[in-house]
């Protein structure tokens, strides 16, 4: 058909043709999203002096309310709908550099001006980043039209994985060999090599189910809640000692202990981390309730002399928010605590509401870092079931209570370094309060309402001398008076009865003097604490002596293990909290009241203490809670988080490479599983993305060099942790023992050197010497050299993500410690009782432990040369055999020792160290 | 009312001198046959051209009125707009009677024409500063070092206040920018004060906007100097204090003016910080082109560290202690890329006489260590044209004193002997002996 | 191309540098799963671009360009844990002298915290005598009778101020410009934005003498939120001086060098199967590993010295002290280590017993730092090494002209409290000025009365003569940059020559 220009047909297809293109290039705007497009440019452009810290000419884009606001001029700067009588707009285009925004840097792309006049122009939306938006159920990505010809194995992970390596036209790789991925997974979940029987198991059973048969028996495993307890330690910053210049001991092992069992238990991670967070509030909290709380008494507490404690017990404060922030929310929250943030929306004022769910804490930075939960043992269980009875029986519901809490947790006792107005007393190097001649001391504001006794802990260095207690005033006559004797073992306690009673809140006058003191300096007592309480009840019962002397016997020197645990001050103690200007303590402004962002509270709920605020962290609807958790999990398997900065889901932390996908898991961890880590770690570990081979080509490396799209399975070095647990296994010395206090295994002399603590590294003996990492003894001031070295952190402020490093003294660590070259040896002797006549042999089973998998032939002939060219070496010197083995009556030493040096060479390999 | 009308200048002046222009422009061409009809309009253009023109200056003078501008320099603008106006007026008048008189009417043209630019121009001083319209980029004075060799006998204002102005402030506030008005570059317009008034109140601290300025939280948006700028030093804002509250006099002497000990310090600290000839920072260099960074790579794979000096340069620091053995290769490699090395590290390593033979090509070398190595005289004639070559390290190698006094050394250079000086010893047991016995 | 004058050239290294910086954080949020290495160098922060320096380094410790033109190449820090009288050694107050045994004026104790003393404390005059010395006329106590010597190239900082007067917080704030736990020290900064010029040698070392660590810890030479690659590493002068750096009894170098050779060559293999650059470069920290351990020794062997210089420094090999340390970080810097910190343990003066007595314990160790320190210098100067090498010198805070009366009893020794409001430090080398004071303290040496600066200032000085600008030099953590001086900080212009 010949071609008609004049044909209707085509004229309209013309004019059609025209049209769309002059919609498309001059009429059609697409929409800008606010999130990913605006965002990015108004926090790297403009928010620096527009916003959080600065508010140049009275301008902000922080906040909705406060970006459409009048500015200094009077005008709004955004007209929304109207870009071009927008100041803001106008300034980016301006001619005159005192005029053009940004002032005085450089000037934006025209992509940016554009995004931001048709962001204006569209009606200035502001909207709330994802993270911060309520997890919603995803679909699975069906594969759409092609999805014929794709990989349908492994599970809904995969879909997502898949749709964006589609995108970016990459393939998923292979599923690994099955030996490499049991190494993975074991490591992975149990975080060292799985027991021979389950490796034997997987490895014979062929069916299909054989690799979730695995997945579920190293679930179960005890190991799991070890490995797992590892990287909360972490986020705990965990350590065995309180932290500053003496760094002295801290027992709060038990809470590590907790860790292990609730993972074990698979503790729904809601009721995880409720507990931690307010376990001593819940109803009637049980020990391991208790216990949990440790989670935040992690903080370090300074113990040098002439510290304002004052100032510590705000430092740790301070440490918790932004830890609870960081590990849990992950949301970086530490900026606001000077100014409101600068890039997210959180004021400055709600750090300090915040603030105020921990502010009330009864710890205080005192040297025995009160509250202590005693857990009672031995004879002292008795007693402690002897003395509840007596309290169930005899006393009222409070009198009960007040008793139960006073054995179980010594409180509410006022710690003596709370005394001021001293009168020829002192606060003893800031720990406690030392009384000389006629000296007197004030606590202020006591409660003492149905109060009848009143306890007090001291120490006493002369023979006798009186002390008297006046209330309100020291003209009145005392209300309770007591001779005091010298002390000859440590702390006493005394009961000393009241002889008035009081209502309401009054100052307490404390007076001590002696005639033996003669100088006015001469020292008096010295006390702990003091307790005003209800009298033990009973009183007119004949037993009640003995009761009575059970009781305190409890409190002074009871057979218990003591950990540092959170509780809230009684109502008469209840501290006030205050926004600090610009963050600094001394500065205290505005008070404040409990209360979580606005941001999350737009139905302005109350949340009054940190029960409240566990509740809303693991309500459903918190956006938060569960993608951080996840997010966390993911970096455990994959190397790399889907959002990579854990510590930041927010504006400024790195955007998701998976969104969706992370949605998809924190709506399924929270709604299917019910909260279930392992169920959502079984969920990961089961998806082909996860199964597939490490192995790289060229052209992928190039095209994803950071593997952000998981085209193959990630490769990277073994934690700090998971090195010496493998080492152990790998060499047969590995301990299973489980709990209890830390141990000290083989560490070089000097590195614990804190002034004023006598304390030494004393190693561990037998099985202790090879127990897993997570039982190493922590000291933070000199903390394990080969957790540092392999890129763990010092554990005094919670450091939520490791960053790895590669440097020589690794290597050294692994070549020369003596922990590795007495597993070297130990290895030897097993290959050699394994092998006594094939060494060529041994080698490949050695390689074969080690990495679990068949070696390839160069490979092993490399190794054999080492072998055999250390054992030509050896032969040449015999006397060198005997200094590198400890162990002087063991039969063929040269080949020990040649096996040896082939051993520390097998576990310094690269891909003994590295998760294949 | 009276200070708005008068800031409606800046506005009105443009007025007059575009339409004015303009009819000049059409007068030119009118004198063609072709252009011949615009007269009558041209005519109404010269009416309202003019009529702005006296608005503008009803306004200028007002202006200068209310304003705080230097006297001196509103005179001229004043009278070459006056004058302009009046030109433009007289040749109205006259122009029927010479329009057909070339010389005339072109001359005429001409004077117009440079009297309406000229009041243009000095009116743009006025707002803009002398060098606003100037193909110089901006650039700060270059301040010379404090001259002065008694400080007590120095002028108060002259030599210190003034000095520690055109240091800090006249970048900003001088004849060529006059930022709120001020002016620093003299007396007289220091004492005239800005925008906001009088800057010093003589004899008090309290009520001089200047130190209140200066004292102000350095994140103030009114500090001075503003951010971006360094502040002033301590001892500086302690000199200006003291000259404000001495009465703010520009005849006094150092040492006729009393002071305290925390003034005499900061007298003292002035003249020691700025009379110090403060050396430049670096060398101009040429700008070389880049080269193959393979040779970086070999470079540092026999165990050179190599470090560009800036991170724009094409200059190297280069750096063997780890290439101890490989000297040879070092050099060999350098050679390529001679003229991008400047500072080249031999220290404790096997280069010898030979290794230097080719040094001559390093155009550039600054500094060179070549302390404990075997080098020898042979080696060390290489660096004769080094010209460049300002540190020369020759610590622990086998020369001998009387071989070093045989070569002729750049002038500047910063020599390290090769001989320990065990004399030190005995200086230091000297001065030792000599502080006990004291 | 014209060429720019010096004022236009800073100008322009300066906004090159903030470009590099906000690349580097775009880069690091999408990067950091990488080791370190591949990190710094993907993203060439310091390293010039990319085919300027040529390499993808997997060494993080590489060295880097500074980003503005710095005098000094590298710095020995000598930190006096517990913190030395000023009012003994540098600040000459005649007036307290006169004054000695009054009652402290009521105006000094009003609204002021103290580590020990309690109630009206009596001021107590300076236990030394003083002399001016040297063309600088500065004066110096009969404690340090070397210091004359080379008091013509010091800067001497008399006015400096902290905010803590407790050891951990006043020491962590002057290493890691904070007084809490947790950030980055001040030589691993430095080793983050430098690298090191000697990959067989540890970029950043530290000393320890006194037989205690300082009392902040480790964390004074803690690498914080920073990759623990730049933290100082611990040299001591018992058992390995490095840790893990001697090879098990019975393995000579030999059989150390079949060893690691057939590490590296089955790794080699591995890198074929999984083509993972990270294998190369822990083939390359292998060699650098076998390296280390003959030139750490080396370095830290001070036996081969010659005789006239253990005279000098006061030396005696194979102990721990503080001038074997001094001698120590005299090689290292010659070697090409970039920052050398020296902590002595020891100078907490209270005057509770002989031993912390200023005229008995603390004698002996300013007469052991003098001399020490003093050869340090000289012996720098010598070798040439002192333009490019910063020396500082100073405690965590000051002491109080107050005798301490320890929870209100007077203490049975002449000792002075903690102070934080006026002390010295001095600085030199390193394009600092020589033979110069700076700042003054009132008559008693209680505050500073002129040229106050503070820790800050300190810190970005060092800084700036490395070629930092203090407030650009930053790091991004918890969503925010963080940077040595933190929020603080102004170069103290006066002692730069």
């Amino acid at each position: 058909m010949p071609f008609q220009l004049k044909s209707p047909l085509f004229l309209s297809i013309s004019l059609a043709t025209i049209l769309s293109l002059g919609y498309f290039l001059f009429i059609h705007q697409p929409k800008v999203d606010y999130n990913t497009e605006v965002k990015p440019i108004l926090n790297q452009k403009c928010i620096s002096c527009h916003g959080g810290v600065k508010k140049k000419a009275g301008f902000s884009l922080l906040f909705e309310e406060e970006a459409l606001a009048p500015t200094e001029s009077g005008k709004p700067a955004i007209i929304p709908g109207d870009a071009k009588n927008s100041e803001m707009i106008k300034r980016l285009y301006a001619k005159d550099l005192d005029e053009r925004m940004p002032y005085h840097e450089e000037e934006l792309t025209d992509q940016e001006k554009n995004i931001l006049k048709r962001w204006v122009d569209q009606g200035a939306k502001f909207s709330t980043h994802w993270a911060y938006l309520p997890v919603q159920e995803t679909t699975v990505p069906s594969g759409g039209f092609f999805s014929f010809f794709q990989k349908k194995d492994g599970n809904e992970i995969d879909r997502f994985i898949d749709q964006q390596l589609n995108n970016v036209r990459l393939q998923r790789s292979k599923e690994a060999d099955k030996k490499t991925l049991l190494r993975r997974v074991a490591l992975d979940l149990i975080g060292m090599p799985a027991p021979k029987h389950i490796q034997a198991a997987y490895l014979t059973d062929s069916s299909a189910q054989a690799y979730e048969k695995l997945v579920d028996s190293l679930l179960n495993l005890p190991a799991y809640g070890e490995r797992w307890t590892a990287m909360w330690m972490d986020l705990a910053r965990y350590a065995d000692s309180k932290g500053y210049e003496r760094d002295y001991i801290r027992s709060i092992w038990r809470y590590r202990d907790w860790l292990i069992n609730s993972f074990n238990q698979d503790k729904s991670y809601d009721q995880f981390i409720t507990e931690q967070l307010a376990g001593d509030l819940l109803p009637n909290p049980s020990d391991d309730q208790f216990l949990a709380t440790a989670f935040h008494r992690n903080t370090m507490n300074n113990d040098e002399g002439g510290t304002d404690n004052e100032e510590f017990r705000t430092a740790a404060i301070i440490d918790r928010v932004n830890t609870t922030w960081e590990t849990l929310l992950g949301t970086s929250f530490a900026c606001v605590q000077c100014h409101s943030h600068p890039y997210d929306p959180f004021r400055h004022e709600e750090y300090y509401s915040f603030m105020a769910f921990f502010n009330n804490s009864r710890d205080e930075d005192t040297y025995d870092e009160y509250p202590l939960l005693r857990e009672f043992r031995n004879n002292s269980v008795l007693q402690y079931d002897s003395v509840l009875n007596w309290l169930q029986t005899k006393a009222n519901t409070s009198t009960n209570h007040f008793y139960k809490t006073f054995v179980k947790t010594g409180q509410q006792c006022i710690n003596s370094l709370t005394a001021d107005s001293l009168s020829n007393a002192a606060l003893e190097d800031t720990k406690f309060l030392r009384m000389r001649k006629n000296a007197w001391a004030r606590i202020r504001a006591v409660g003492l309402s149905d109060k009848q006794v009143l306890y007090i802990r001291y120490r006493m260095p002369v023979k006798y001398g009186k002390l008297d207690f006046y209330a309100s005033s020291v003209d009145a006559k005392p209300f309770a008076s007591v001779r005091i004797q010298q002390t000859k073992d440590g702390w006493q306690l005394m009961a000393i009865p009241m002889q008035h009673f009081f209502d309401g809140r009054k100052d307490i006058f404390i007076h001590f003097d002696s005639p033996l003191l003669k100088s006015n300096n001469d020292n008096g007592p010295v006390f702990d604490w003091f307790c005003f309480a209800p009298s033990f009840p009973g009183s007119n019962d004949p037993a009640f002596k003995t009761y009575f002397q059970t009781f305190t016997d409890l409190l002074n020197r009871p057979d218990a293990e003591l950990t540092p645990i959170m509780m809230d001050n009684p109502s008469d103690l209840t501290r006030n909290t205050y926004v600090f200007e610009r963050g600094n303590w001394l500065l205290k402004t505005k008070l404040v009241e409990a209360n979580i962002p606005s941001i999350f509270n737009s139905q302005n709920k109350s949340y009054r203490n940190r029960l409240d605020l566990a509740r809303w962290m693991t309500d459903k609807q918190n956006p938060l809670t569960a993608r951080t958790m996840v997010n966390r999990l993911w970096e455990q398997l994959f190397g790399q988080g889907i959002v990579e900065t854990l510590e930041d889901l927010g504006s400024q932390g790195a955007s998701p490479t998976h969104q969706q996908l992370l949605d998809h898991l924190s709506y399924r961890f929270m709604h299917e599983d019910q909260w279930s880590i392992k169920k959502t770690l079984k969920r990961m570990v089961m998806s082909a993305t996860y199964r597939q081979s490490s192995i790289v080509d060229k052209k992928t490396l190039e095209k994803d060099p950071l593997n952000k799209w998981y085209a193959r399975a990630p490769r990277v070095r073994l934690s700090a942790e998971q090195i010496r647990d493998q080492a152990l296994v790998i060499c047969g010395a590995y301990s299973n023992k489980m709990f209890g206090p830390s141990v000290m295994p083989y560490q070089p002399e000097g590195i614990w050197a804190s002034p004023y603590d006598g304390r030494t590294w004393e190693q561990s003996k037998g099985e202790d010497l090879y127990r897993r990492a997570i039982y190493t003894y922590w000291k933070r001031t000199g903390p394990y050299p080969t957790q540092i070295n392999f890129d763990g952190t010092a554990r005094e402020v919670c450091v939520s993500r490791r960053i790895r490093t590669n440097t020589p003294l690794q290597a050294l660590n692994l070549l020369n410690d003596s922990t590795y070259w007495d597993l070297s040896l130990k290895f030897a002797k097993d290959i050699l009782d394994k092998h006594p006549k094939n060494m060529d042999q041994g080698i490949v089973d050695a390689y074969e432990t080690a990495v679990g998998k068949y070696p390839d032939p160069a490979k092993v002939k490399l190794l054999k040369n080492l072998y055999w060219t250390s054992f030509r070496t050896i032969q040449k010197n015999p006397e060198k055999s005997k200094a590198l083995l400890t162990d002087s009556c063991i039969n063929r030493t040269h080949e020990l020792a040649a096996m040896a040096i082939t051993a520390n060479a097998i576990l310094n390999l690269d891909e003994v160290i590295t998760k294949n | 009312m009276k200070t708005f009308i008068a800031h409606l200048h800046p506005l009105l002046v443009h007025l007059p001198i575009g339409i004015l222009l303009v009819y000049l422009l059409l007068e030119y061409l009118r004198r063609n046959e072709k252009y011949k009809l615009i007269a009558p309009i041209n005519t109404i253009l010269f009416f309202i051209g003019i009529g702005t023109a006296v608005l503008s200056i009803i306004t200028g003078l007002l202006n200068a009125d209310v304003s705080t501008y230097p006297e001196d320099d509103i005179f001229w603008h004043k009278w070459t707009a006056i004058t302009t106006t009046l030109l433009f007026t007289l040749y109205f008048i006259i122009r029927n009677r010479i329009f057909y008189q070339p010389v005339y009417v072109i001359g005429f043209f001409i004077l117009l024409l440079f009297s309406i630019v000229a009041t243009g121009h000095l009116g743009g001083v006025l707002t803009h500063g002398e060098n606003y319209l100037s193909f110089e980029d901006d650039i700060q004075p270059e301040i010379q070092p404090l001259q002065i060799k008694n400080i007590e006998e120095a002028r108060v204002y002259e030599d210190l206040v003034q000095y520690i102005f055109n240091k800090n402030c006249i970048s900003c506030h001088s004849a060529q920018k006059q930022k709120g008005q001020l002016r620093l570059d003299t007396y007289q317009y220091v004492l005239t004060g800005g925008k906001s008034g009088q800057i010093i109140k003589s004899g008090d601290i309290g009520h001089s906007e200047m130190i209140r300025r200066i004292l102000l939280d350095e994140s103030d948006d009114k500090h001075m100097p503003p951010k971006g700028k360094l502040p002033l030093r301590d001892f500086e804002v302690q000199l200006l204090k003291w000259w404000v509250q001495s009465g703010a006099g520009n005849q006094q002497h150092v040492n006729e003016m009393g002071k305290d000990s925390i003034t005499a310090m900061a007298i003292k600290q002035f003249h020691q910080v700025f009379s110090q000839q403060s050396a430049p920072i670096q060398v101009e260099r040429p700008v070389l082109n880049k080269f193959d960074p393979a040779i970086i790579k070999q470079l540092q794979s026999i165990g050179c560290t190599v470090t560009p000096l800036t991170q724009q340069e094409n200059y190297y620091r280069i750096v063997a202690f780890n290439a101890k053995d490989s000297i040879y290769s070092v050099m060999e490699i350098l050679q390529k890329i001679a003229a991008h090395v400047v500072e080249l590290k031999l220290s404790f390593t096997n280069a010898n006489d030979s290794s230097l033979q080719n040094l001559s090509k390093f155009i550039h070398l600054e500094k060179l260590w070549l302390d404990h190595t075997e080098v020898g005289i042979v080696g060390l004639k290489n660096i004769s044209n080094l010209k460049d070559l300002k540190y020369l390290n020759l610590f622990k190698t086998n020369l001998k004193e009387t071989e070093i006094a045989s070569i002729q050394f750049p002038k500047e250079l910063q020599l390290i002997s090769p001989v320990p000086k065990d004399t030190l010893l005995m200086a230091r047991d000297s001065v030792m002996v000599s502080a006990i016995k004291q | 191309m014209r060429k720019l004058n010096i004022h236009q050239e800073a100008k322009k290294v300066s906004l090159e540098f903030q470009t590099r910086r906000h690349f580097l954080q775009q880069c690091r949020t999408g990067m950091g799963m990488l080791a370190l290495g591949s990190m710094l160098d993907g993203c060439n922060y310091f390293g010039g671009d990319k085919e300027n320096t040529g390499l993808l380094n997997a060494n993080p410790l590489a060295a880097k360009a500074s980003p503005l033109p710095g005098k000094a190449k590298s710095v020995i820090f000598l930190h006096m844990a517990g913190a030395p009288s000023q009012l003994e050694m540098f600040d000459y107050k005649p007036a307290l002298q006169k004054m000695d045994g009054m009652d402290c004026p009521d105006s000094f104790l009003q609204g002021k915290k103290f580590a020990f003393i309690r109630g009206v404390p009596q001021l107590l005059g300076p236990q030394a005598s003083f002399k001016q010395y040297g063309e600088s006329g500065i004066w110096l106590s009969n404690h340090m009778p070397y210091f004359p010597s080379i008091v013509d190239d010091v800067s001497i900082l008399k006015a400096v101020s902290t905010d803590q007067f407790n050891h951990a917080p006043a020491q962590l704030l002057m290493h890691c410009g904070t007084a809490r736990l947790g950030r980055p020290s001040m030589g691993s900064w430095v080793t983050y934005g430098l690298g090191s010029e000697n990959s067989n040698l540890p970029g950043f070392v530290v000393l320890t003498s006194g037989g205690r660590n300082p009392d902040a810890g480790k964390s004074v030479w803690g690498s914080g939120f920073l990759p623990s690659v730049y933290q100082g590493v611990q040299c001591r002068s018992e058992g390995d001086p490095v840790l893990f750096l001697k090879d098990p009894n019975g393995i000579d170098r030999d059989m150390r060098k079949a060893s690691i050779e057939a590490i590296n060559q089955v790794n080699q293999v591995a890198y074929q199967e999984f083509q993972d650059p990270e294998i190369l470069s822990r083939i390359s920290q292998y060699e650098m590993a076998f390296n280390m351990q003959i030139a750490v020794p080396d370095v830290m062997n001070i036996t081969d010295e010659p005789e006239y210089i253990h005279r000098m420094y006061g030396t005696a090999p194979g102990k721990e002290s503080f001038a074997n340390n001094v001698l120590l970080a005299r090689k290292l810097v010659e070697k090409g280590v970039r920052f050398v910190q020296l902590f002595d343990w020891g100078w907490d003066s209270h005057g509770t017993d002989p031993g912390t007595a200023l005229d008995l314990g603390f004698v002996d160790k300013c007469r052991q730092n003098d001399q020490a320190v003093t050869a340090l210098l000289m012996d720098l100067k010598q070798r040439g090494l002192l333009d490019e090498t910063l020396v500082v010198w100073g405690g965590e805070f000051g002491r109080t002209p107050m005798q301490e009366n320890r929870d209100g009893k007077q203490n049975v020794f002449k000792g002075r409290d903690h102070h934080s409001d006026a002390f010295c430090m001095w600085m030199a080398g390193g394009g600092i000025r020589k033979g110069f004071t700076y700042g003054e303290t009132d008559e008693i040496g209680y505050h500073a009365v002129n040229g106050k600066v503070s820790v800050f200032d300190i810190q970005a000085t060092i800084l700036k003569q490395l070629g930092f600008d203090h407030t650009a030099f930053t790091y991004p953590f918890q969503g925010r940059n963080f940077r040595l001086t933190d929020v603080f900080g102004k170069v103290i212009e006066p002692v730069i020559a």
